[in-house]
């Protein structure tokens, strides 16, 4: 049986970046704004560099605050954001591999070993 | 039309034959309190024209509280029955501004109004709310929902801490809390039926 969906707990137990609450605001949004005229709208490159690079945007501007009010603006800005995630897991795995150097001295050295062994045995 | 003396409106005193000792003392109490009493139901009802009425609850109590006591004066009734008096003013008050529940929550959903504007104006508008918090604040908020920072970074480039800056939304975030806690508990209440 589905258990009852508790909203009250839901918003108790939220995280300390209140994760719940503003993907809730997120629903909420692409919920009651659709926007498919693009009514007022970002452009594209704001909308990316809104998540890319966001101290380079003004806002304080109150234009900005038209993302609260459109489900595809909103739509957007998560597709840039799924994007940027994937990019710096990308990126983090590839800092967490060791570089080329330490890997042909790792390969080396596991080459070595057992020749190492052997002639310490017939010695 | 004049509302009655009190001497009109001690009926109550004739219908308890048994304390006739009392009567001319409460009459002159009634009359002297007579006054007061208009004045009294004035300022806390609004008008005067239920004196006359409350007037006769408050003899009615009188004439049982001398029954069981030893004979008081006229100044002592006119101070006990003016307390009588004075709290069935109150009650009258209390009953007058309390809300009445009508009807049963099965009828609720047919008195509530189906115009399509009301939903509109009920929806939470951030644009609209937003537009005339401080700009900090905005750009805190935008920068946690627009590029999904953590509350770290959005402290970090807002130049302030973690706490502080969540302490300083927490109007915003109780506001947002609030109506999507409204709504999802009438989706959730509308999934069930």
């Amino acid at each position: 049986m589905i258990p009852p969906f508790d909203v009250d707990h839901e918003y108790e137990q939220d995280d300390d970046n209140d994760t719940f609450l503003f993907e809730g605001l997120q629903q909420y949004v692409l919920t009651h704004y659709p926007n498919p005229e693009r009514l007022d709208c970002l452009d594209a490159a704001t909308l990316r560099a809104f998540v890319y690079a966001p101290e380079t945007l003004d806002l304080e501007d109150r234009k900005f605050l038209h993302v609260f009010k459109c489900a595809e603006c909103t739509r957007e800005l998560m597709a840039h954001r799924v994007e940027r995630d994937q990019r710096l897991e990308l990126h983090a795995a590839r800092s967490a591999r060791p570089n080329k150097s330490t890997r042909r001295a790792i390969l080396k050295a596991s080459t070595a070993m057992p020749l190492l062994l052997f002639f310490l045995v017939l010695l | 039309m004049a509302l009655p003396s009190p001497t009109e409106i001690c009926w109550a005193m004739r219908s308890a034959p048994l304390e006739q000792s009392f009567r001319p003392v409460l009459r002159a109490a009634v009359e002297s309190k007579w006054p007061e009493t208009r004045k009294f139901a004035a300022a806390l009802l609004g008008d005067d024209s239920l004196a006359p009425e409350m007037t006769e609850v408050a003899i009615e109590r009188t004439v049982k509280y001398l029954a069981g006591h030893s004979p008081l004066g006229v100044e002592e009734t006119g101070v006990v029955f003016f307390r009588f008096y004075q709290k069935e003013v109150r009650r009258r008050r209390a009953a007058s501004t309390k809300y009445s529940l009508r009807g049963t929550a099965s009828e609720l959903a047919s008195a509530v109004s189906a115009s399509p504007l009301s939903t509109v104006e009920h929806r939470l508008d951030l644009e609209t709310t937003l537009r005339f918090t401080r700009p900090d604040l905005r750009v805190a908020l935008l920068l946690r929902y627009g590029s999904n920072e953590s509350w770290s970074v959005v402290a970090e480039k807002t130049g302030t801490t973690k706490d502080a800056i969540r302490k300083s939304c927490q109007r915003e975030l109780n506001r947002i809390r609030k109506r999507l806690r409204a709504d999802l508990s009438r989706g959730a209440t509308q999934r069930e039926q």
